[in-house]
């Protein structure tokens, strides 16, 4: 992308174009049915910011690995978890129709259980809940620096956790995962291990998309979940075993 | 509007929002139903901007009565003429759905009367002439700084005049019109009357502006712009009668 250029390529191939735009602009354009052109958008007026993204074909098969992923994650930690999929979310007071479609969002535990609770009462209390509520965890595969001040922007809705995974086009290799927890009004903090999904790791969830992706099926995607949940959980058991074991040395040491 | 700005008030009290956009992006984003939310739109590859508009009540106001005075001036010239009001006009070669939209266009003449055939022919014939025939008159009544080489780009896309009115809102008496020959390639050549509507000025149609707002009837409307038609054509025809007794008497000086 020049410097004029508002079209650019992100590293997993998706087409993006990038306008900058004030709050009464973004608010003014907010009413167009931009999801009828463009897979997915982002209306930001506290960053002025316009952005539609024409995902590639690894762009989206990366979302739907990560979507599998925390859903399976969810179950073999005996977690409630509900996927939001693209929705568009918004702060409190932001214009209608403004919002960012994160690639995958979703409410984990507590959150989960009364989303679902609210789906039951109907539409009305499922979005009133939405826009009361926000997901616990978004997850993002492209992020590019069109998308600069995003992460802080999911942190003033009340998102809690935010996995970004970097990739690039042809190189399966090189897929890196992060996780950061996520306060408003603060910089968000990197994480070595989920507080969402308790004890997946990055190289937990870098490793289950790869197998997913070559997964033919929903319980091969489930088994190959439930596998690297259950070894962390006996590394993380291990661990606590050995912490404990070392506890206890230095109490026995002070022992008379 | 602040520099980063993108939304303004036009001097006739019309929002406009403008936003920069590179060549492709502006295609991407064509295939939009922008009218939907915005009474009149640019979507100019050349010049990459996009522009919103929200016209205020005296810019609807002075585009109606500029509809009204070229229609009625065309009558009493005796010459045919077709409003193409904000039809979107774009060059051969643009991106389907980008193109400006004037605030008012009219074919006139021998281009009225093969237009007046075309749509007898049926619409897909109609369209397709509108695609080939660029207006012979374009009507800007609210021009800022986002229009920035519009002119120009009229004259590319082969519209033969140009009409500027420049106004502020609730101050009729500084209204002033100027005219513009165009040609493809050429800057645009200022004109002390019309081509188009022959010998009518600019002071013409500014004096005509009040008449056709505050008359009651079409017939009141009319009766306004014929009087000054004509006034024009009479001082226009003394003019000619003066010229050739000129031309006769140096004739006569320069005979043995």
């Amino acid at each position: 992308m020049n410097e004029s250029g508002t079209t650019f390529v992100g590293p997993l191939g998706s087409t993006i174009h990038c306008l900058r735009a004030d709050a009464e602009t973004v608010a003014a354009v907010a009413g167009l049915d931009w999801n009828g052109r463009f897979r997915r958008v982002c209306l930001d007026p506290v960053r002025g910011v316009v952005t539609l993204m024409a995902p590639s074909p690894l762009h989206e098969s990366l979302r739907r690995a990560l979507d599998h992923l925390v859903e399976a994650a969810a179950e073999a930690l005996r977690r409630a978890a509900s996927g939001l999929g693209n929705t568009r979310l918004r702060g409190t007071g932001d214009p209608p129709g403004t919002g960012m479609e994160p690639d995958c969002a979703f409410y984990v535990g507590e959150t989960a259980a009364s989303f679902v609770a609210s789906l039951a009462e109907g539409d009305e209390a499922a979005e009133a809940f939405l826009e009361r509520n926000a997901p616990d965890l978004v997850v993002e595969v492209e992020i590019t620096h069109a998308d600069r001040g995003k992460i802080e922007r999911y942190a003033d809705l009340g998102v809690r956790e935010f996995w970004h995974l970097r990739g690039r086009k042809d190189d399966s290799a090189a897929l890196r995962m992060r996780f950061f927890a996520l306060t408003r009004g603060a910089p968000p903090r990197p994480l070595e291990v989920s507080e969402a999904l308790p004890g997946l790791t990055p190289e937990d969830v870098c490793e289950a998309v790869g197998s997913i992706r070559l997964s033919l099926g929903l319980r091969d995607r489930r088994e190959i979940v439930a596998r690297i949940v259950r070894r962390r959980q006996q590394a993380s058991f291990r661990l606590r075993e050995e912490g404990r074991g070392y506890e206890t040395s230095p109490t026995g040491r002070r022992a008379p | 509007m602040s520099e980063s700005g993108t939304t303004f008030v036009g001097p006739l009290g019309s929002t406009i929002h403008c936003l920069r956009a590179d060549p492709e992006t502006v295609a991407a984003v064509a295939g939009l139903d922008w009218n939907g939310r915005f009474r009149r739109v640019g979507l100019d590859p050349v010049r990459g901007v996009i522009t919103l508009m929200a016209p205020s009540r005296a810019h609807e106001d002075l585009t109606g009565i500029f509809e009204d005075i070229v229609d009625f001036a065309a009558e009493v010239f005796a010459t045919a003429v077709r409003k193409l009001r904000s039809t979107r006009l774009r060059s051969e070669g643009d991106p389907p759905g980008t193109g400006l939209e004037p605030d008012c266009a009219f074919y006139v003449g021998e281009t009225a009367h093969a237009y007046f055939d075309a749509l007898a022919a049926g619409a897909e014939v109609a369209d397709a002439f509108l695609e080939r025939n660029a207006p012979n008159l374009v009507v800007e009544v609210e021009i800022t700084y986002a229009d920035r080489g519009k002119i120009e780009r009229y004259g590319t896309m082969g519209v033969k005049e140009f009409w500027q009115l420049r106004g502020r809102k609730d101050d009729s008496a500084t209204l002033r019109a100027d005219f513009f020959a165009l040609g493809r390639g050429l800057a645009p050549r200022p004109l002390g009357s019309s081509q188009v509507l022959p010998e009518l000025t600019p002071e013409d149609v500014c004096e005509a502006v009040e008449g056709v707002r505050l008359g009651r009837s079409s017939r009141d409307r009319r009766e306004v712009v014929a009087r000054i038609v004509r006034r024009r054509q009479q001082t226009g025809f003394r003019l000619r009668e003066e010229g050739p007794g000129y031309e006769t008497s140096r004739t006569e000086r320069r005979a043995p």
